[in-house]
């Protein structure tokens, strides 16, 4: 926040006043003015100057300016402001929300005057001078631990007045129950889906449904907030507190309104002049809201602050105009949003001797509505999942033609009660930071074509691609996460790996390996804790995951031999130039090779180089073919460095370009899996 | 000798309307915004009650307020990795806004010196919502 004060003055906030309780909440400040500047007549030339305070910690140093509360400040007008030549009549700086602090800690009040004007002066006592009505002479120690005020300078310099102290009151607020409940609703969305966008709206601004201009026209002005109709019904079109639009069909001549009062049929007055001026504009009694999501690509629009209600409410076929990009476009349905996971980030803060509880119940699709859940408030953690189509948010209007057993229509509605034990402490949380995310999940469980780059998974992470250091060839990758993994769902890792003599491809060109979980398959995590986690290791496999192992025989080995025969006649309608295979001794599962077939026939395949070790050859070898032969494996016969065959058939040993995808997979509906941090290592063999 | 390499996720600001009021400034003066340095284009201000591109006025106490329509300049449609590191200055955080009466292209270093009239704070800028949703959309090879 940026921060200019001219005056601080620090307090203690003292335990043994409020029961001990650790924290109070400030709801005013009360300063006593000896003079203000003369209006329209000051020295900084602004005509009618006002006062903010807000309130800082404090350290060894004095007040932490930099650390102002910026949400928590209160301001008075000049004619708010009480001057007193007797330091009588207190100015009461009442804050929006009560301000919590911390008891047994110091904070500092902080004084802004604006534009610093000097001739605002504050009552304070001033160790050593006459007590005001008497002939006593003050002190400035009253408690146990003193205040200070200091003057500041250029915003922000601080000077000590230790011996002084401003006339000021702090006060602190006192419950009078031990439990309180509040309601909760959604905002008044609207999900969309339009034709194609004529322009581009633009994120926050206002935009209005296009309807048939109301009867009559309208005369306003930029100076007033007061409108004349001519041949207008006012006071039966329209309700005090509707939204209107008023425009003269100008580019950027169209605002939107709200209707304060309503005095005739002919005049009425708005919350803001308008923004120009025109004797017989057209105006619009029509739905309006404020853009919170486009997406130009698949015509979605989300809105907020929809001003829907029961008789005017959006509908398909008609338009949306933005009111500040001119942007249009039709809208073709009005939807609503699934929930399948809800985390309220409330903010609550509950000092000892607090509690705070939620009750939450959303709309199903045909508008009736779940049973309330109820839980303690645990900031951040997932309140609950929910499958498709149970939990909805709808759009408002159709929340509006819909309302089922909620007068208001609301689709969600929760209930937070707070109790306390402590009359002087609550729990508490301010009202912007009453979030609640209502996610739905973009995921399935396909992973089919994952080795491509056309995969069939919806949420897939990659990485960018990484080129070792020159003369750094990496053997092998390893990859690891903290992740979050519960049963249903999988998480599968994919390596793409490049080795710079490879001319045939590009690192772009290249298909995926799938790398393989070294932990137990069967690690899982709770299914409704989502902050339970598990390291998760991912290694190159000696052999492609995806093969098929040929059952139509077995095979002949025969060491300083490329040709593999076999014990059938029909060995080339399992193998082809240019499988990837593993060839394997059955009663010992390290005893294997793998290679790439150059050519088969009915009886024997020939792979690309003679077999060089004894200990593999000889009968009832079995074979296993891989699906993907582009597909990179450790390689067993070379230190198991890693070694791909490239779309030409030539291997390439090791590699210097390297990417990682991670593919989030699920099968249920209420549960997802997800990386927290992830890391990959290129590494020598 | 093992190589290593940390992939960090870069989150992008989202396009957004920031309200944005000023006090203690000079009154009945024209002031310019700058975010982060650089003048905000007249088309992306929109004082309170007024028009797009209008004239930031100050009232007679020195107070005024006005919309600033923010956007990284990210199209929804990139495609491109590529294209996706060059917008890096986009990436979403605190970002400073300074309001003074210098109209130059971007804020003179000594704006604090030379200003008759100037205010500065600082805005959150917020992030699309860096799921794998949103990468899948932008930035995947999909």
């Amino acid at each position: 926040m940026s921060y200019s004060f001219d005056l601080a003055q620090t307090f203690f906030v003292d335990a043994d006043a409020v029961k001990q309780s650790d924290a109070v909440f400030i709801t005013s400040v009360d300063l006593y003015f000896y003079s203000k500047p003369i209006q329209g007549n000051t020295k900084t030339g602004i005509a009618s100057p006002g006062v903010t305070i807000s309130i800082c910690p404090v350290d060894e140093n004095g007040p932490m300016l930099e650390s102002a509360i910026s949400t928590f400040s209160s301001r008075k007008e000049y004619s708010d402001i009480l001057v007193s030549t007797v330091g009588a009549t207190p100015t009461s700086f009442t804050f929006d929300q009560p301000t919590p602090l911390k008891t047994n800690t110091s904070y500092a009040v902080l004084i802004q005057f604006d534009g610093s004007d000097d001739d605002f002066q504050l009552w304070y006592n001033k160790s050593g001078e006459v007590k005001l009505g008497s002939t006593t002479l003050t002190q400035t120690t009253s408690g146990k631990i003193d205040g200070f005020l200091y003057k500041i300078t250029n915003g922000k310099v601080l000077t000590p007045e230790r011996d002084a102290d401003l006339k000021m009151a702090v006060k602190v607020a006192r419950f009078s129950s031990t439990n309180e409940t509040f309601s909760l609703v959604n905002d008044a969305h609207e999900f969309l889906t339009t034709g194609e966008f004529d322009g581009t709206f633009r994120a926050g601004e206002a935009v209005y449904q296009d309807r048939t201009p109301g009867t009559g026209t309208l005369s306003c002005n930029t100076t007033s907030a007061n409108v004349v109709g001519s041949g207008t019904s006012f006071t039966s079109t329209f309700q005090d507190g509707d939204t209107i639009v008023i425009t003269d069909g100008t580019a950027l001549n169209t605002d939107v309104r709200t209707i304060v009062t309503r005095t005739s049929a002919t005049a009425m007055t708005l919350n803001a002049p308008l923004s120009f001026t025109n004797t017989s504009a057209s105006y619009l009694k029509t739905v309006t809201g404020f853009i919170d999501y486009t997406d130009a690509i698949t015509n979605t629009i989300v809105l907020y602050g929809s001003t829907a209600n029961s008789t005017v409410y959006l509908s398909t076929g008609t338009t949306l105009v933005g009111v500040d990009s001119q942007a249009s476009a039709n809208i073709s349905s009005i939807n609503l949003f699934e929930a399948q996971e809800v985390i309220p980030s409330y903010a609550v803060r509950m000092p000892a001797g607090t509690a705070a509880e939620l009750s939450v119940s959303f709309a199903n699709s045909t508008y009736g509505y779940s049973a309330a859940r109820s839980t303690a408030i645990q900031n951040g953690t997932r309140y609950f999942t929910a499958p498709l189509g149970s939990s909805v948010i709808h759009s408002r209007s159709n929340e509006v033609q819909n309302p089922g057993s909620r007068s208001d229509g609301k689709s969600f509605f929760g209930d937070l009660t707070f109790t306390t034990t402590n009359e002087y402490v609550s729990p508490f949380v301010r009202q912007e930071n009453l979030d609640l995310f209502v996610n739905r999940y973009f995921i399935n469980g396909d992973s089919s074509d994952e080795h491509t780059v056309n995969g069939n998974a919806s949420s897939k992470y990659i990485s960018s691609k990484v080129v070792l250091s020159a003369n750094q060839t990496a053997e092998d990758i390893r990859v690891f996460m903290t992740a979050h993994r519960p049963t249903n769902t999988n998480i599968e890792v994919y390596a793409k790996i490049h080795n710079s003599s490879d001319t045939d491809e590009t690192f772009a060109s290249k298909n995926w390996s799938k790398m393989e979980l070294v932990n137990s398959d069967t690690t899982y995590n709770s299914t409704t804790n989502i902050r339970d986690m598990s390291e998760f290791e991912y290694k190159i496999p000696t052999f492609p995951l995806a093969s098929t192992e040929v059952t139509s025989g077995t095979f002949v080995v025969t060491n300083g031999s490329a040709t593999i025969t076999g014990n059938y006649s029909t060995v080339s309608s399992d193998i082809a130039a240019g499988d990837l295979v593993k060839i394997a001794d059955p009663s010992f599962a390290e005893n294997y090779f793998v290679a790439s077939v150059l050519s088969a026939n009915t009886t024997a395949f020939v792979i690309e180089e003679a077999v060089s070790n004894a200990s593999l050859a000889g009968d009832g070898r079995v074979v296993s073919k891989a699906t993907n032969p582009n597909d990179a494996f450790l390689n067993n016969q070379n230190n198991n460095v890693v070694r791909y065959f490239n779309v030409a058939g030539a291997y390439y040993d090791g590699f210097e370009a390297m990417s990682i995808k991670v593919v989030l997979l699920t099968n249920d509906d209420t549960k997802i899996p997800y990386v927290d941090d992830l890391r990959a290592i290129a590494v020598s063999a | 000798m093992p190589t290593y390499k940390n992939q960090k996720v870069i989150f992008i600001a989202a396009p957004q309307k920031f309200t944005i009021t000023v006090r203690g400034l000079l009154p009945r003066t024209i002031h310019y915004a700058y975010f982060e340095a650089n003048k905000i284009d007249s088309g992306n201000i929109k004082p309170v009650n007024g028009k797009l591109g209008d004239d930031l006025l100050t009232d007679e106490n020195g107070q005024m307020t006005f919309e600033y329509y923010y956007d990284s300049g990210l199209p929804a449609s990139a495609s491109s990795y590529a294209y996706f590191q060059e917008l890096r200055a986009s990436v979403a955080g605190t970002k400073k806004v300074v309001v003074t009466n210098i109209n130059q292209s971007s804020l003179p270093t000594n704006y604090t010196d030379t200003s008759l009239s100037y205010a500065e704070s600082s805005i959150g800028i917020e992030i699309y919502d860096a799921s794998s949703s949103e990468f899948n959309t932008g930035f995947s090879e999909k």
